[in-house]
């Protein structure tokens, strides 16, 4: 019987395991192929290189256009990373703690943006700013539809952190002699540093990635990298691109790095 | 070093009273313990007194002075919890150090106060551990060190000895006795455990439902039960029925479906009154021959179990009345044998039915 049932289960885990792999292949080879692509030597966006050169990065930090939107940006993921973490966090403490009428509706309209096409959000973000006259002349049109869209993955990490702290902590705080402020500051937002860390990652990754949003409510003569990128591949086919990619791909990488660094060495003090 | 004083303290959640307004004195000093059923509101009395709970109704004063309206934060309590409530991103001298930090103590007043409890509680070389690094008594008794460093005016346990094994539980309830009594400060302390709470108490306040069932010492509260109740919330017992037939002294005679027995009484129960005889399985002494005392009669050992120091007797005597005694392991009945047992009457104590 055991026996039988070790048969059964060993080819399963067989089949698992290989299906597992065949994901991660499908998944990460296109990556891969981009990274090959950028150091072709060649002048085509082509696999496999023709020759190994750096050539192509030179040309991207030489562009004026990429580096313009590449500062952009930059500088838009990481607005967007520090309001969000910020508004993300005060939503959760407050939908956590304090809310009690309305508690599912908050928690629906932080999360709707996560829900709905990105593509929707963009396109009533655009009807509304022209309706009160804020359109999309300036980038703070912008930088509002990158906060909406990343303000529910730190909405809901912080959520889940605060979710697994012991009441109690809070209480001893207080009865030591700790003020609401004093207790926030001292034992609940260390404690909840972990889940802000991860939401403020992901909030940066994703708001360095739109496209929608950015399309749509970028104004005329900015533009971010992945706009930038898509306009540029439509008139040219040289590994630029695929440098770009990479160097975004670099980025992501060391991001996530970061973070696992971060929370990876407090999770091991908990 | 404080006087506790409620008086009418309620409690509803929404609707559902939890408390329903008791008085209660706790005099410098002293430690009670609330003993009482599972959801008898122990832990919501003291979250009152904490401060956690707002009372529905009544008073809580320290000293005289009401504290209702004053936040946990200004009520300066210590409290030890049931899950101990460390902070885990704190060291042990951590932990310590902050209730004197918002105190605003002195750097080098904070060191010396810190070393000293955690001598106090034995725990000197483990200052710089983070809590997940200590065992469970280790933790608890951290705990207590930091209820106590910031010298509060009240000492609060909410069954601080439930995570803990039986061994180390009744190691615990001596440290926390003596330590409350070197450091003399007034402690409320919540079990569920009788054992416990007979051993670490001066006084236990035994609550059911949201009120206190009896005030007294553990002497008062096993021997001289207010109710049948308590008795049969705290430890073993058999309840003889009867009906009172008049004092005799100081003793009260009632006839049983077991003969007429004398009977220790609190009162004086006027005659007719129906009432329980209480008799602790201890008391109880079998034996094979008819003994002497007033309170005897006849039955047959229907079950028998070895608890290792005593023998746990079930008899069979007749009508209906099954008794529990425990007996010291040197005395044997068989099972199905015929025995006499003995109540002393003074070791008896009347309850109304
Ligand atoms: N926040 C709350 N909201 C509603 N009901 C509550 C709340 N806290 C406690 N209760 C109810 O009050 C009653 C008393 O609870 P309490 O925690 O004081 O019991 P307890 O004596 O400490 O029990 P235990 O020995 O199980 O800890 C319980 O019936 C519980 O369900
Ligand atoms: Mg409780």
């Amino acid at each position: 019987m055991k026996a039988l049932v070790e048969v059964i289960r060993d080819p399963l885990r067989f089949g698992f395991g290989a299906v597992v792999i065949a994901v991660y292949v499908f998944l990460l080879l296109p990556i891969a192929i981009v990274v090959l692509a950028s150091l072709n030597a060649g002048e085509y966006l082509t696999f496999p290189p023709q020759g190994i050169s750096l050539r192509w990065y030179g040309s991207f930090f030489s562009s004026q256009p990429f580096m313009d939107a590449f500062k952009l940006s930059l500088q838009v993921a990481a607005t967007s990373m520090v309001c969000a973490a910020a508004l993300g966090t005060s939503a959760a403490l407050y939908y956590v703690r304090f809310a009690r009428g309305g508690k599912e509706a908050l928690r629906f309209m932080v999360l709707a943006p996560l829900l709905l096409p990105e593509i929707l959000t963009a396109i009533a973000l655009l009807f509304f700013y022209y309706q009160i006259g804020l359109g999309t002349r300036t980038l703070v049109g912008l930088q509002i539809g990158h906060v909406l869209i990343t303000l529910p993955f730190v909405f809901l990490s912080v959520c889940s952190a605060l979710y697994n702290i012991n009441p109690s902590l809070e209480e001893a705080a207080r009865s030591l002699g700790a003020g609401s402020w004093t207790v926030f500051r001292r034992i609940t937002l260390p404690l909840i540093k972990p889940g802000v860390i991860t939401g403020a990652m992901f909030a940066f990754i994703i708001s360095f990635d739109l496209f929608s949003i950015s399309l749509l409510l970028k104004g005329i003569g900015t533009t971010t990298l992945p706009i930038q990128l898509f306009d540029y591949l439509r008139w040219d086919y040289d590994p630029t691109a695929a440098a770009v990619s990479t160097v975004s791909i670099v980025m992501t990488l060391c991001v996530v790095l970061i973070t696992d660094r971060l929370v990876g060495l407090r999770a091991v003090r908990f | 070093m404080t006087r506790l004083s409620i008086s009418g303290l309620a409690k509803r959640f929404d609707k559902v009273a939890v408390l329903k307004g008791f008085d209660l004195e706790i005099a410098n000093g002293e430690l009670i313990s609330l003993l009482g059923p599972s959801g008898c509101g122990k832990t919501t009395t003291l979250r009152c007194i904490a401060g956690f709970e707002q009372p529905s109704s009544g008073r809580i004063e320290f000293d005289g002075a009401d504290v209702v309206r004053l936040p946990a934060e200004k009520r300066d309590i210590g409290m030890v919890f049931q899950n101990y409530a460390l902070f885990p991103h704190m060291t042990v001298a951590e932990n310590l150090a902050f209730g004197l930090e918002m105190r605003k103590v002195a750097k080098p007043e904070i060191e010396r106060r810190t070393a000293e409890v955690l001598k106090l509680v034995q725990l000197s070389d483990l200052g710089g551990r983070y809590p997940r690094q200590l065992s469970g008594g280790q933790q608890q008794r951290v705990a207590l060190a930091r209820a106590l460093v910031i010298e509060p005016k009240l000492l609060l346990l909410d069954e601080p000895l439930a995570n803990l094994d039986a061994k180390l539980r009744e190691e615990m309830r001596f440290f926390i006795r003596s330590l409350q009594r070197r450091v003399g400060i007034t402690t409320v302390y919540v079990t569920h455990d009788q054992a416990e709470a007979m051993v670490i108490s001066d006084r236990i306040v035994v609550m059911f439902g949201g009120e206190i069932a009896q005030i007294g010492s553990a002497g008062d509260v096993y021997d001289r039960p207010a109710s049948r109740q308590v008795a049969s919330f705290i430890g073993l017992s058999n309840f003889i029925d009867g009906t009172v037939d008049g004092m005799d002294g100081e003793y009260c005679n009632v006839d049983t479906r077991l003969g007429r027995m004398r009977c220790r009484a609190g009162g004086a129960p006027a005659k007719g009154t129906a009432a329980s005889i209480l008799a602790r399985p201890e008391v109880i002494v079998l034996s094979s021959t008819e003994p002497q005392d007033v309170n005897r009669a006849r039955a047959t050992v229907a079950e028998r179990y070895f608890l290792g120091n005593m023998i746990d007797y079930r008899l069979d005597c007749g009508d209906g009345v099954v008794m529990q005694t425990q007996q010291p392991p040197h005395k044997v009945f068989e099972v199905g044998a015929s025995v006499w047992f003995a109540i002393p009457a003074g070791q008896t104590w009347l309850l109304a039915r």
